[in-house]
């Protein structure tokens, strides 16, 4: 058996038991933060910091959204506030409202994280956007190559493999992406009656994928190696 | 590879040309291009028997076994 196949069908087998244990098993990695007496969280209005409304001279409103940065995270309910929740009522319906992907918003004037965060996240999604780009011109070649007829050549091997690679390695980026903004926000961030957690929210269809297209390269190899024989043989 | 293929040696033998061998034995001038030059993974066996019969020889005469 071609020894890289083999490298690659291991590591495909131990990703799916690894994503499956994770999923089934540790559903968050959180850090827990114990409340103090003032802490409070409302339903109010928005203050002016964030948005301004101002009359116009025909009666209209016109609504002056100030500069703000914000953050994606995933939250759960403090230690010691597992009994306490959100309810909405509504009618006869009391439904418990759950919170656990939210968005933080502080205005760009208040905002006391520094630059780190932004530039960070920028920076990621540019090496991300790249890594995308470079996939969808493989993709590309690969395609021009299978309509031209050459399927079992070493090229097109290679194109799937790298294809396959760079897959991996998107999935692999986001979740240290991921993993690092949280951490950081984690440590300067306090929010009331929640702590931020990580929770491994990337798509496993990129691990998966790109694990499967380095072994079908692999399995592509193999059949250029039988073509090969085949038309050498008189 | 340690197979040698001594066509070109019988054909040199029997005085035949290339092209003559190609069309009694039924392939191209490429794939006889292949088989004297080495670079011939496998022969069929009917490959074989044509050649055989064309050039008036044993396999033995064609095919030879040299360590490297």
């Amino acid at each position: 058996m071609n020894k890289k196949l083999k490298i690659y069908s291991t590591l495909f087998v131990a990703a799916i038991i690894v994503l499956v244990t994770v999923n089934a098993v540790f559903v968050n990695f959180q850090s827990h933060s114990y409340c103090s007496e003032d802490e409070k969280l409302e339903f109010a209005e928005v203050p002016a910091e964030y948005v301004t409304c101002d009359t116009l001279a025909d009666g209209s409103i016109a609504k002056n959204y100030k500069g703000e940065v914000s953050f994606e995270v995933y939250v759960t309910p403090k230690r010691g506030h597992e009994e306490r929740a959100l309810f909405s009522t509504s009618g006869n319906q009391i439904f418990k409202v759950d919170m656990q992907r939210v968005k933080l918003v502080v205005p760009a004037s208040k905002n006391k994280l520094g630059n780190f965060p932004v530039i960070f996240a920028i920076a990621s999604a540019a090496v991300m956007l790249f890594v995308g780009v470079w996939i969808f011109c493989l993709i590309f070649k690969l395609i021009s190559r299978v309509r031209k007829g050459e399927i079992f050549v070493a090229q097109v091997a290679r194109y799937i493999e790298m294809t396959g690679f760079l897959l991996t390695a998107l999935y692999i980026l986001q979740l240290i992406v991921s993993y690092i903004l949280t951490q950081y926000l984690v440590r300067n961030i306090q929010l009331a009656c929640y702590d931020i957690v990580f929770k491994n929210d990337c798509n496993s269809m990129y691990l998966i994928t790109g694990l499967a297209l380095m072994i079908i390269s692999q399995i592509i190899l193999m059949g250029k190696d039988l073509k090969d024989e085949q038309d050498l043989t008189i | 590879m340690s197979i040698i293929v001594n066509v070109d040696v019988m054909m040199a033998k029997r005085k035949m040309s290339s092209q003559e061998l190609a069309e009694k034995i039924g392939i191209t001038q490429a794939n006889l291009s292949i088989l004297k030059t080495g670079k011939a993974k496998a022969v069929r066996f009917s490959t074989l028997e044509a050649i055989c019969k064309a050039l008036d020889c044993q396999p033995g005469d064609i095919l030879e076994y040299r360590e490297d």
